[in-house]
């Protein structure tokens, strides 16, 4: 029995011949990961579904446009989704945030099964989350690929299109960012104890 | 080491004895770089916890079945938009007026060229009031896959007919029903009418 999972790109090539187990495999591969992408740039779990659906829907199409040799498939998802969600941020940067309407979106947030996370969740994480949706998007995106979804930096360039020295230093500013928010919204003397005391490397 | 080489070299570079040597008698430096360690911590915890989240089993059902359809309609099994009811027909015979009238001349190309489908769109400032309560964005078809036009749609700017509009179901005043407005309609690579951007 081979074990090894078949690569994106053949899966891809299954899934434009019409075999629906090659989308049902890839959909369950990578959803996750534009789901939350989406989800912690808009802080909507209505939006995230939305934006989840038309990314998936672009790539059943018969000419989605994706292409081996230029990238990956997960960075081609992210790029899509990437759009999705900053037209919408666009378009609603005048009517305030959507996420703070979102009633869904922190019920969701904490929805987790696993016993272990229940035990380990604590405010400081909220807030972090808080703070993340609360970056520009330019840095918020930066996190969220990098620090939350684990792309990698060269990765992360290609999909917004910059040098790879913009993305660590965009990841620099972020965070520098974030600790601000943080020990802003932490009252001290507990300040960033609250997120973890573990003293593990950056 | 000064304060600033210790921000200089590599921070990943944790046991590197230099940087160690620092961080024990800066207290400003060892402050900070504690912080920035429990903020990374806290972030692997942040994406440890949200990596149970995902879509709701729905969205992989309107996937496939968007799936399914597409393969049909590959293989010309799929049952013609004409026959699936007038919800389907009806604004499918208005977009294919709509076609028919590009065909026939109607077409008057844009000086600007087709929009950058990754830009939002522009409302006119002189947009009819009779249109200014519509999203000039696209408006799928019913029987279209998706929401939003794939990226490598094609697209044929066009002057729709009202007529074309009120039969598409477009909140348009019926006494101003003579003139045409300018639109965009996205063609699939088989040339299916996935749907239609209002310019005006
Ligand atoms: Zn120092």
């Amino acid at each position: 029995m081979n074990s090894t999972p078949e690569p994106d790109e053949n899966l891809v090539v299954a899934l434009r011949s019409g075999r629906e187990e090659a989308f049902v495999a890839l959909y369950g591969r990578r959803r996750g990961a534009i789901y939350r992408f989406s989800l912690h740039m808009t802080g909507s779990a209505t939006l995230a579904e939305d934006i989840t659906q038309e990314v998936f829907l672009t790539l059943i199409r018969d000419r989605c446009g994706y292409d081996p040799q230029r990238g990956t498939l997960a960075g081609y998802l992210f790029g899509i989704a990437r759009k999705l969600v900053l037209r919408h941020l666009s378009r609603n940067r005048a009517l305030g945030d959507a996420e703070t309407n979102d009633r869904k979106t922190l019920a969701n947030f904490g929805a987790c099964a696993d016993p272990m996370v229940d035990l380990m969740r604590q405010e400081g994480i909220e807030e972090l989350r808080r703070a993340v949706l609360a970056l520009p998007k330019r840095y918020r995106e930066v996190v969220v690929l990098c620090d939350l979804e684990e792309v990698d930096y060269l990765e992360a360039a290609r999909l917004l299109n910059c040098p790879i020295g913009t993305v660590r230093s965009r990841l620099h500013r972020a965070r520098a960012l974030l600790l601000e928010k943080l020990r802003h919204r932490i009252e001290p003397p507990s300040r960033l104890k609250v997120l973890d005391p573990a003293r593990s490397l950056i | 080491m000064t304060c600033h080489e210790f921000w200089d070299r590599m921070p990943e570079l944790e046991r590197d004895p230099v940087r160690l040597e620092h961080e024990h008698q800066c207290s400003s430096c060892a402050a900070l770089l504690a912080d920035q360690r429990a903020l990374a911590a806290g972030l692997r915890r942040l994406a440890r916890e949200s990596r149970c989240q995902s879509p709701p089993v729905a969205i992989e059902a309107k996937l496939l079945e968007a799936f399914r359809r597409q393969i049909a309609a590959r293989s010309g099994s799929l049952a013609r938009p004409w026959a699936t009811g007038w919800r389907v027909w009806a604004p499918a015979t208005a977009l294919a007026i709509a076609l028919a009238v590009y065909l026939v001349g109607g077409y008057r190309p844009s000086a600007t060229g087709m929009r950058d489908l990754t830009t939002p769109s522009v409302r006119s400032e002189s947009a009819n009031n009779d249109l200014l309560a519509l999203d000039s964005d696209f408006i799928a078809a019913p029987y279209a896959s998706g929401a939003v036009p794939a990226e490598d749609t094609d697209w044929v700017r066009l002057e729709v007919p009202r007529s074309a509009l009120i039969a598409l179901g477009l909140p348009v005043a019926v006494d101003a029903g003579s003139g045409r407005v300018e639109a965009e309609i996205a063609l699939s690579a088989n040339g299916v009418v996935q749907g239609v951007r209002l310019l005006q």
